[in-house]
């Protein structure tokens, strides 16, 4: 019997990649908007589905804000996840929204280390249209969200993406993701902004880093412009 | 892939082998292994086993992987032979192993006019002798020993709580960064591996790493058994390339085992 069929594996569970998908449900999102979201919602999950890394790594939670925060869908597998017919009401709770992921990827770590599982930074994905209407600049809640989202990154927490939909304040959501520049939807390009994360999950997912994670290219990926 | 033979010279009683394997991910992707190693057992038995992966966000870390094992490596087997003194201190030895592969790869990055982090890997020193050990270890990856029948973790992966987030040797951290292990122990084998073989390695045990034992016998009773080395290698290699070690990690991945008789 050679050492192949001799040797037996320590630690088969596959290393994760906690992520929170935190989509605006506002009233303003309502039409096209909602309607494109939800089917980009189905081909991530068949472009992630189609790689054999991403597939077995991502752990996908989703979060939507719209009139209240409410979990759509907990963290689970790209297989088990079900994408949701999101619809579009009421006003934007960003701030109790990203509290809220915020606290989800640092349960989901805690989980992991508690089960044996490895994993890589976690990703907080913002995609908004509007100004918040649970806070403004300056006051305790934003004071609290702004310190979460820098704090986070600083310390490696999780990696904080902010996704602008038109006719989203870029000015506010650059105050809140500083350390990574807001990028900006071109019309209702979801399909493609989509199929960027799941390429970029798997390139994070498989590729050793030193300080900073290097992402494909939005730009080129044709769904974004940078704001100017 | 850069491996050594058996050094001739050596008189037997010691035997090390191993293999750097190109991952799934990266043979599908068209990129070079980013693993390298080089390994020995010296004139008075001694091991010697260098071990280092390139990082696969840094361009040209294939280079740096390569560079670094063998600028290590010889310097450990140069002092190793020249020196008569067996009590020269190997934990010393290993440490200037590693500053003398940095500053190899500083000079890299000047002749090639490119970034230093651009040759970005980590880095395993590894001496052995049937008395005493030492590592000297940057970035992920980890040294096994079976010391006095017991298997040891002897150097672990780092402190990175991410799975994928390493300080490279390149890093202008490193010396921070940079671990020593050492011991004055009866050890009677040694295994140095990139993070490719980690999972397959230990078991995790309330998120401490624990060399997994029915992965550790079986590789150490086989390179007690083995009298070819040219063929252990070939079977380490066989064993990385496999589905088996594959399926629960799609990056390169180098092992390298060595077993040391002492009279």
């Amino acid at each position: 019997m050679g050492l192949l069929d001799q040797v037996e594996i320590g630690n088969p569970t596959q290393p994760h990649c906690a992520t929170v998908l935190l989509l605006d449900t506002s009233g303003s999102m309502d039409g096209e908007k909602i309607a494109n979201l939800n089917k980009a919602l189905i081909s991530f999950k068949e472009e992630t589905l189609k790689d054999d890394i991403a597939r077995k790594r991502v752990d996908l939670a989703v979060l939507a804000f719209g009139g209240t925060v409410h979990l759509v869908q907990d963290f689970c597998s790209i297989e088990d996840f079900e994408p949701p017919a999101l619809s579009a009401g009421g006003g934007t709770p960003l701030g109790e929204a990203i509290l809220k992921a915020a606290d989800m990827l640092e349960v989901r770590k805690q989980q992991y280390k508690q089960q044996g599982i490895d994993y890589y930074r976690p990703w907080l994905f913002l995609i908004t249209d509007g100004e918040p209407t649970d806070m403004e600049p300056g006051d305790a809640t934003w004071n609290q969200v702004v310190t979460r989202v820098h704090t986070g990154e600083a310390e490696k927490k999780f990696l904080f993406f902010a996704v602008a939909v038109e006719p989203a304040n870029l000015g506010t959501l650059a105050q809140i993701a500083r350390d990574r520049q807001p990028l900006k939807l071109i019309g209702t390009k979801f399909a493609e902004l989509f199929k960027w994360v799941s390429n970029s999950q798997a390139k994070v997912s498989s590729t050793k880093i030193s300080d900073s994670v290097q992402l494909p290219d939005p730009v080129a990926a044709g769904w974004c412009e940078v704001p100017t | 892939m850069d491996a050594t033979p058996q050094n001739p010279k050596s008189a037997g009683r010691s035997r090390v082998f191993g293999s750097s394997v190109i991952g799934p991910m990266h043979l599908q992707g068209e990129i070079p292994c980013q693993d390298a190693c080089a390994y020995a057992a010296t004139a008075a038995d001694a091991i010697v086993i260098a071990v280092a992966d390139g990082l696969g966000s840094a361009k040209r870390s294939d280079a740096g992987a390569s560079l670094a094992v063998a600028s290590a490596f010889r310097f450990c087997m140069t002092a190793l032979d020249s020196e008569s003194d067996e009590e020269r201190k190997i934990e010393e030895l290993v440490r200037d192993a590693a500053a003398h592969a940095r500053k190899e790869l500083e000079l890299l990055a000047q002749e090639e006019s490119c970034n230093l982090r651009d040759l970005a890997c980590t880095l395993i020193i590894a001496i052995a002798t049937g008395r005493q050990f030492a590592v000297a270890h940057i970035g992920d990856g980890a040294v096994v020993g079976e010391i006095e029948g017991i298997l040891s973790l002897i150097s672990s992966p780092g402190e990175s709580e991410y799975t994928n987030e390493v300080v490279p040797l390149t890093s202008s951290e490193w010396r921070n960064s940079l671990r020593i292990s050492s011991g004055e122990s009866s050890i009677r084998g040694i295994a140095v591996f990139t993070d490719g073989c980690q999972r397959a390695a230990f078991r995790k045990v309330e998120d401490a790493l624990v060399p997994f034992e029915r992965f550790f016998t079986p590789v150490f009773n086989y390179a007690r058994e083995v009298t070819d080395v040219v063929a252990g290698a070939s079977e380490i290699a066989e064993l990385l390339a496999s589905v088996k070690l594959c399926e629960h990690s799609d990056d390169d991945k180098t092992f390298v085992v060595g077993v040391i008789e002492t009279d």
